[in-house]
């Protein structure tokens, strides 16, 4: 990896943490267990519109392990954040890959898959099939949520200068 | 000149199109049609056979038909140590390592309900009275799950 990948993705990954950790200061006055805003995903996003899918996904698992380092453990919150991450991970990297997609329906899909990625790991971890009446209203919720973080992003988006690899630029030593 | 096509597919991936709408509107489409799979097969009306089920974990605490009445069974914790469902329960009932405080459910004229428990939202309670069947009541701080089973029609008699 080279030293420009490094420094962009570790400062991305500590920009979605200390968004995660400020997402934990706001209460949601929605009775559904589990349902979050997902701020953190506007990080992984704008990697992914910015720059490519490769430091989308090292963005995204990087900052699953150090949320579950610093804050929740490693216990079923890992497990749930994990599955759903890997969920939602497929579904944008495959929209991504489509490239007539735009942002909205990539990041809508992926809050889709991100519930759906949550209850099939808690009726994996629980063995109750029960739970799956959670997912639509769980889903529905995080779609809103999902297509707020789209509109976010797209205003970023549009006011930063395009994107440099500086990496790529030879340089005389 | 291949900056500028560039800068022009960036701004062209921030704008909703057609594309968007399809696969926005497919995913709404697999929303409800979980939903509608599950009001059909999770909200179902209680037949004459129909039993209590209580779920502990995996575990399977207790199990009686709908017309033994508790007002309320108390699942505690007892001797700091072990949970214990009430003495007089002589079913499947047994003793378990419970994690939560105190866990009071009403069964009562064919419906469940969860009158008292220590949680931080308090959801299981809000849900108040259950009379159909196959529709849990769901505690997960105290990682218990509440439902009215029938039983299989088709089952041999036993």
């Amino acid at each position: 990896m080279r030293l420009e990948t490094l420094t962009r993705v570790s400062l991305f990954v500590a920009m979605a943490v200390v968004i995660h950790f400020f997402e934990s200061l706001i209460t949601i006055p929605v009775a559904i267990p589990g349902f979050k805003l997902g701020l953190a995903n506007i990080v992984g996003i704008f990697v992914l519109f910015y720059i490519n899918y490769k430091e989308y996904c090292l963005v995204t698992f990087i900052r699953i392990f150090i949320v579950g380092l610093l804050f929740s453990g490693f216990g079923v919150g890992f497990l749930l954040s994990l599955s759903g991450g890997i969920f939602s991970f497929i579904i944008t990297t495959l929209l991504y890959l489509i490239k007539k997609t735009s942002i909205f329906s990539v990041s809508v899909l992926s809050a889709c898959f991100h519930a759906l990625g949550q209850v099939c790991c808690y009726m994996l971890i629980s063995m109750t099939t029960s739970i799956i009446i959670y997912y639509p209203f769980l889903a529905f919720l995080s779609m809103l949520s999902g297509l707020l973080l789209a509109f976010i992003c797209k205003l970023v988006l549009d006011r930063m200068p395009k994107f440099k690899d500086t990496s790529k630029i030879k340089r005389k030593i | 000149m291949k900056d500028s096509i560039k800068a022009k597919k960036l701004n062209d991936r921030t704008k909703f199109n057609f594309f968007d709408l399809f696969f926005i509107l497919g995913a709404c489409l697999f929303v409800v049609s979980i939903l509608v799979f599950t009001l059909i097969n999770f909200n179902t009306t209680v037949s004459g056979m129909a039993y209590v089920e209580i779920r502990y974990y995996t575990n399977i605490i207790y199990k009686q038909p709908l017309y033994v009445e508790y007002d309320p069974l108390i699942i505690e914790k007892k001797d700091g140590i072990n949970g214990n469902l009430e003495k007089n329960i002589t079913g499947i009932g047994k003793e378990f390592d419970f994690v939560g405080e105190r866990v009071a459910i009403k069964i009562k004229d064919n419906t469940i309900q969860v009158v008292e428990e220590q949680s931080e939202y308090n959801i299981c309670s809000f849900q108040g009275v259950v009379k159909n069947a196959n529709y849990p009541i769901i505690c997960l701080p105290n990682h218990l799950e509440v439902i009215i089973k029938n039983e299989n029609p088709d089952a041999p008699d036993n």
